[in-house]
């Protein structure tokens, strides 16, 4: 599904992601974890063409993402902060996407109708509370049936029920065959929705495997603790 | 449709319903509507509002073009992960953002001139003069707006040069003209003073309006001589395709920016 070599992307003199190959495979759910300034927010940024690399190569479904904008029509996007404009109401800003997405009829409003955001539909975007703009932005990312979903954060500001509607929502589609990439630092969550994991250090890949193998690995039935002990653990320099 | 009119479409919506657009509509009409009531000639209101137009607007238009492009951040980055072109999503956003400003300026002025001024033939060109110098400080000081912040992620930063750039083109330019025409007086200066001025677009903007208005007393040096050197119709045409130049500049330069921008 994603196919990643030799990524490379240095921001003033400070080098982010150190020649990162990767290979995310369909219908799995992947969370990218590691300490703050690891590069996990970069790397899912240059998957997204927000960050154009300085060189290697990024491909999802078959696609590199240098040759067109097109390759986005397969991923559903869920940001830790909401992106919709103020004065715009809940359902002018889904419709400027429904607008702009015209290759999809078929909406999924699973998430819109169990969020119950359709009684928000003619509020203005700035008289929504966060977690009502968290659930609009999550209800938003799956509405397009995308196959790859990426996800920041994806509970952060959402109330426990809403919580557990979305991950929820993450396991089905991902039952149907969707691939998740998601990021977070609540490793009970990580636990509960990943079975795969890419931990990051100093931007480079130093583990990438099952969560029920690093639990192996590092003796312990918590993936918390497990990812606490790589952390401290002495790497060798990562290849540049 | 294309993405950019799409984009368009719902940008004005919102902005349509934000309170600068309320204002401008508010400000202008009962600014005009004073300035009938205490000054009936037409050409002295026109005078008037073009002086509002070339000091104030552009720093309100550079300092919301940023203040509104910092604010959309999360928006940007949002539609960015949507399959559209970057350069289809800044111009969309540009003239959603450029057009309501725009359309709320014309009708505040329009709608006094309607009522209050005894509308001649002769008068027309002037407030037609008037109407597209408001059109295009606009549109030029929102794109260098826009320009700034793509340039420039630091908000404080990003505020202070787009007041050196008001202070410099508002303030500044006209004292340096002045100098130049004072300094080199014995010389024939009515080419090079032409010339610099259209590095101005506030002088443009200020010379296209005027030279439409029997009033070179009020248009400084430079207006004078661009009034001597193409009087009505070719001094149009010169200023206004330089004014369309000025909008296209900064505009160019926030798109190859923002193409190459990492978010």
């Amino acid at each position: 599904m994603i196919t990643i070599t030799g990524l490379k992307k240095t921001y003033k003199h400070h080098q982010v992601l150190k020649s990162i190959d990767i290979e995310i495979h369909s219908g799995s759910v992947t969370a990218i974890v590691g300490p703050n300034g690891s590069g996990k927010t970069t790397l899912l940024k240059s998957i997204l063409g927000l960050v154009i690399p300085e060189s290697g190569s990024i491909s999802v479904g078959g696609s590199t993402i240098k040759s067109s904008d097109q390759y986005r029509k397969q991923i559903g996007y869920l940001p830790q902060n909401h992106g919709f404009p103020a004065n715009l109401k809940v359902k002018e800003s889904i419709k400027l996407l429904q607008d702009l997405r015209t290759d999809v009829k078929d909406y999924d409003l699973e998430l819109y109708e169990a969020f119950g955001l359709e009684e928000y539909k003619n509020k203005q975007i700035k008289h929504l509370s966060g977690g009502t703009l968290q659930k609009l932005s999550a209800a938003i990312a799956f509405m397009f049936r995308p196959t790859l979903l990426i996800l920041d954060e994806p509970t952060s500001s959402l109330d426990p029920s809403a919580s557990i509607l979305l991950k929820d929502k993450i396991r089905k589609v991902n039952n149907e065959g969707v691939t998740v990439l998601l990021t977070s630092h609540i490793m009970p969550e990580v636990d509960e929705l990943a079975d795969e994991v890419i931990f990051m250090l100093e931007g480079c890949v130093r583990y990438k495997g099952s969560v029920t193998e690093l639990k192996n690995i590092q003796e312990t039935p918590s993936l918390e603790k497990a990812v606490a002990n790589i952390i401290k653990m002495e790497f060798s320099p990562c290849l540049i | 449709m294309s993405d950019m009119i799409k984009i368009f479409k719902y940008q004005t919506r919102d902005v349509m319903r934000s309170r600068l657009v309320i204002f401008y509509l508010l400000f202008f009409s009962l600014f005009t509507s004073l300035l009938f009531y205490f000054n009936s000639e037409t050409s002295g209101v026109i005078a008037n509002i073009l002086s509002i137009n070339v000091s104030f607007m552009p720093l309100l238009t550079l300092l919301y073009g940023t203040t509104f492009y910092y604010n959309s951040k999360g928006y940007i980055l949002f539609m960015l992960t949507q399959p559209v072109k970057r350069a289809n999503l800044v111009t969309g956003i540009w003239l959603g953002v450029a057009l309501p400003l725009v359309f709320s300026q014309l009708i505040g002025i329009t709608v006094p001139f309607l009522i209050f001024s005894n509308l001649d033939v002769e008068s027309l060109p002037a407030i037609g003069a008037l109407l597209s110098s408001s059109f295009f400080i606009t549109l030029i000081f929102l794109a260098l707006a826009f320009f700034i912040a793509i340039l420039q992620d630091d908000k404080a930063k990003g505020f202070g040069l787009s007041i050196t750039i008001w202070f410099l083109l508002a303030l500044l330019y006209d004292g340096f003209i002045l100098g130049i025409s004072v300094f080199f007086a014995d010389y024939p200066l009515e080419l090079p003073l032409l010339i610099i001025s259209s590095f101005n677009p506030i002088d443009l903007a200020r010379i296209f309006c005027l030279i439409h208005l029997d009033a070179s007393a009020l248009m400084g040096y430079t207006g004078a001589i661009f009034q001597d050197y193409f009087q009505s119709i070719t001094g149009s045409v010169v200023s206004l395709t330089a004014l369309t130049l000025w909008t296209l500049m900064p505009l160019s330069g926030a798109l190859y920016k923002f193409k190459k921008k990492d978010f």
